[in-house]
Order: C-alpha cells, then sequence, then structure tokens
C-alpha cells in the first residue's frame, strides 16, 4: 500500500479514513435512537432473494450491549471476532457484562491503532447500543472509522443515513414513539436507495427492529 | 506471619489486624498498618510476604482509579473481587493471604482471597495469617446472638486479634481496625498495646 495514503495529506484528511467512509456509505444502514428509559436498534437487510438470507449486522456482545456493523463484510468479521474476545475476556478478568461503554473504547482504540501502525483502516461504520451501569443508564456509541468514539441520541449509518438521521430527528421531536421514529428512518432509507437506484428499485428490503432489554429489567 | 480478622454484620463490615512485622524471630516493625484502604468502598488485610502483599494493593487500587477514570463508574464489589483473585491467579499465586471488604449499591461484602487466587464470599467471618487458631477459636465461641452491629463486632474482632498475640511469635503489638458501614464514610484506627511494666503481687517460688 502507498503509505502516503495514511498520512495527513494537504487537505488535513487521511485519504485512507476518507475511503473507509465511503466503504461504510456503501453499506445497508443501521440505525438507533435512545430516551433515558429505551434503546431501540434497526438494520436494513435485503429480503426475498431465494439464495441470500441477509448479513449478520446486529451483534449481541453481552447482556447489556449490542452491536450493529455495516460496510465491508470481511471487516465486519474481524469486528465480529475482536467483540468475541472482548466479551469473554471481560467476563474471565471481572465476571461481569461488558457494557457498551467499554466496548466503545475497546474498539476506538482498535481502530485508531490501526492507523498508527501503518495498516488500512476498517471500512465499517460501527454502532454501540445498550445499557451501562450494569444495566442501569440507556446509551448509543458511534466508533468511526478514525477511531473516534461519541455518545449519540440517535444515529444512522449507511446507505441513506442522513435522509435518515433527518428523519429520525424530526420523528423524535414529534414526540413519535421510539419504536415507530426509527422504523420510519429505516423505511426512508430504503425509499431513497430505490429512488436513486434502478438496479435497488427491483428489491426487496426488510427492515429488523429490536427494543433493547437491561439485565436489569 | 500475621493475623487478620472479617467480620460481616447486619451495619457492615469491620477488618481487624494486629501489628507487628517479623522477619524470621526477630520483630522488624511493631506499628505496622496491615489494612490498606483501595477506595472509599474498599479495603483488604494484607498477611504473608510484605513486598508482594503492598504491590498487589497497589495494583487493585490503581485498577480501581483505572476503571473509575475510563468508564466513568467505579468497579462493583463482584468485579473488585473477581479482580483480586484473578490478579492472582495470573500471577501463578502470592505468598499471602487476604480479606477483601467491599462496598456497593447492594450493601457490603466480605470476601476470602487466597494466596493461591481462590475466592469465597463470606457471611460471617473470616481469619487469615499465622495467629489464625487462636483467633477463630474465640470467634466461633462467640455468642453471635449478641453481634448485632459495627460496635460488637469490633470489640469481637478485637478479643480475636488479642488472642493470637498472646499465643502466636508472628503477631502482636497492638491492633488496627478498619470500619466499612453499609453508608457513610469509612474508618481505620489503630491501638497500641501498653508496654508499662508492672510488678507482680505475687512472687513466684
Amino acid at each position: 500500500m502507498d503509505m502516503a495514503y495514511l498520512h495527513f495529506d494537504e487537505s488535513g484528511a487521511v485519504p485512507a479514513i476518507k475511503f473507509a467512509r465511503i466503504a461504510v456509505a456503501m453499506g445497508l444502514p443501521i440505525l438507533a435512537a435512545k430516551t433515558d428509559k429505551e434503546v431501540v436498534v434497526a438494520t436494513v437487510n435485503r429480503d426475498g432473494a431465494q439464495l441470500f438470507t441477509g448479513a449478520e449486522k446486529s451483534i449481541q456482545v453481552s447482556k447489556d450491549c449490542v452491536v450493529l456493523v455495516t460496510g465491508h463484510g470481511g471487516d465486519t468479521n474481524q469486528i465480529r471476532q475482536t467483540l468475541r474476545d472482548l466479551a469473554v475476556n471481560h467476563k474471565f478478568v471481572l465476571g461481569s457484562e461488558v457494557s457498551p461503554k467499554e466496548v466503545s473504547l475497546a474498539l476506538s482504540d482498535y481502530l485508531h491503532q490501526l492507523g498508527m501502525s501503518y495498516r488500512r483502516p476498517l471500512g465499517v461504520g460501527i454502532i454501540v447500543a445498550g445499557f451501562d451501569r450494569s444495566g442501569l443508564a440507556p446509551v448509543i456509541y458511534h466508533c468511526d472509522v478514525d477511531g473516534n468514539a461519541t455518545d449519540r441520541v440517535g444515529i444512522a449509518l449507511g446507505k441513506g443515513s442522513s435522509e435518515a438521521e433527518h428523519v429520525l430527528a424530526e420523528a423524535l421531536k414529534a414526540k413519535k414513539p421510539l419504536e415507530a421514529a426509527i422504523k420510519a428512518a429505516a423505511e426512508a432509507t430504503i425509499k431513497g436507495m430505490k429512488e436513486s437506484n434502478v438496479d435497488i428499485a427491483s428489491q426487496s428490503f426488510r427492515v429488523d427492529v429490536e427494543v433493547l432489554k437491561s439485565s436489569m429489567k | 506471619m500475621t493475623t487478620t480478622v472479617g467480620i460481616k454484620t447486619p451495619e457492615g463490615i469491620i477488618l481487624a489486624t494486629d501489628r507487628r512485622a517479623t522477619m524470621g524471630y526477630y520483630v522488624a516493625d511493631k506499628d505496622v498498618v496491615k489494612i490498606e484502604p483501595l477506595d472509599d468502598d474498599s479495603a483488604i488485610t494484607i498477611a504473608g510476604s510484605v513486598a508482594q502483599a503492598q504491590a498487589y494493593a497497589h495494583l487493585l487500587r490503581l485498577n480501581l482509579e483505572l476503571f473509575r477514570t475510563r468508564r466513568g463508574w467505579p468497579l462493583s464489589p463482584a468485579e473488585l473481587a473477581k479482580l483480586a483473585s484473578y490478579s492472582i491467579q495470573r500471577s501463578g499465586g502470592v505468598y499471602g493471604q487476604f480479606i477483601l471488604a467491599t462496598r456497593g449499591a447492594d450493601g457490603t461484602h466480605l470476601w476470602d482471597v487466597g494466596g493461591d487466587g481462590s475466592l469465597i464470599t463470606k457471611k460471617d467471618f473470616t481469619v487469615t495469617g499465622s495467629g489464625t487458631g487462636p483467633a477463630v477459636g474465640v470467634l466461633e465461641s462467640a455468642e453471635w446472638s449478641k453481634i448485632k452491629g459495627l460496635k460488637d463486632a469490633t470489640e469481637l474482632a478485637k478479643r480475636a486479634v488479642r488472642a493470637s498475640t498472646q499465643r502466636d511469635v508472628a503477631s502482636g503489638n497492638g491492633f488496627v481496625v478498619y470500619t466499612l458501614p453499609n453508608s457513610g464514610p469509612s474508618k481505620l484506627q489503630t491501638f497500641t498495646f501498653s508496654t508499662e511494666v508492672t510488678e507482680d503481687t505475687e512472687v513466684a517460688k
């Protein structure tokens, strides 16, 4: 690989990171939103194809933590393995369920370390959702490809994510129930995909919504 | 070695130890504090190799701080206890025995952490160190129905450690008592045995 892609360019960006974000934007949408009581996540998958059952985008890492991943498929598998190791190691050392906060910190460290050790970034968008503080606090974190982790109230990643976030924000402003708001945002991404691509227009999609349960309940 | 005692009551936990440090048959120190507070909600007694025990307590203290700052909330009592046993087991064992007192949202907990990395939760009391025999004798024969709170447990722990200092050469010189109530601040107190010399009223023949 040309190492220049892993350094800052004259515009202040790291080209490899920019390209990784393009890979993320090509993935099927993943979404999450929370209130101070609940967390709802959703994935959009292809549906109705005889030979394809859909990719596993939602990973149950622990009783209190679900991770949604979209983007490059091989990199998604790498993240899945990293998460399994993290959850098992956490349980072995502390005897407790790994929390979303700890997962987001570990993933961010890992993603950042890739760039610092001259390896390409992973082309995946990651949403970490669940309950911190032993199941008491609903949380959502976005782990970016550059190794940054941010707290979110709502988020959409993948195809049509900006439109989905707009729909989600409007629905939350209108005090729609969280599940309905997420569903509306997910449907908006499907509509957007179909309108912008004739090949996709003939395909069917399925929205899988999950209301996360805390281990405390 | 040492005598260390831990007692769990409905009001909280008492840890107590003697104050003697030995190097073979030499009393190396007479006012050692063998209870290491780890944070506001936990403490550990140390018995055995001082260097290993001090490093171990330091490791636990730093881990508590690390978890609190990194993830934003402290280790739970169960997490701290598991980490305490895992750290020893991972290192292949240490020459020491430990009693861990923890406090969390679900109350106080008393744990026995072995030098091999074993972890046992205790409902009533535990004793470690070379002075275990006499101390256990006192505790086993105590009237537990009368041990209602921290004050009663403190007196019982003092009696148990005192008994060991009479018969175990590696225990002596005073007590250290640590109180961890179910709520409110913890407290560390030290007591020194009197060294006053008094003349016997009856002369031995």
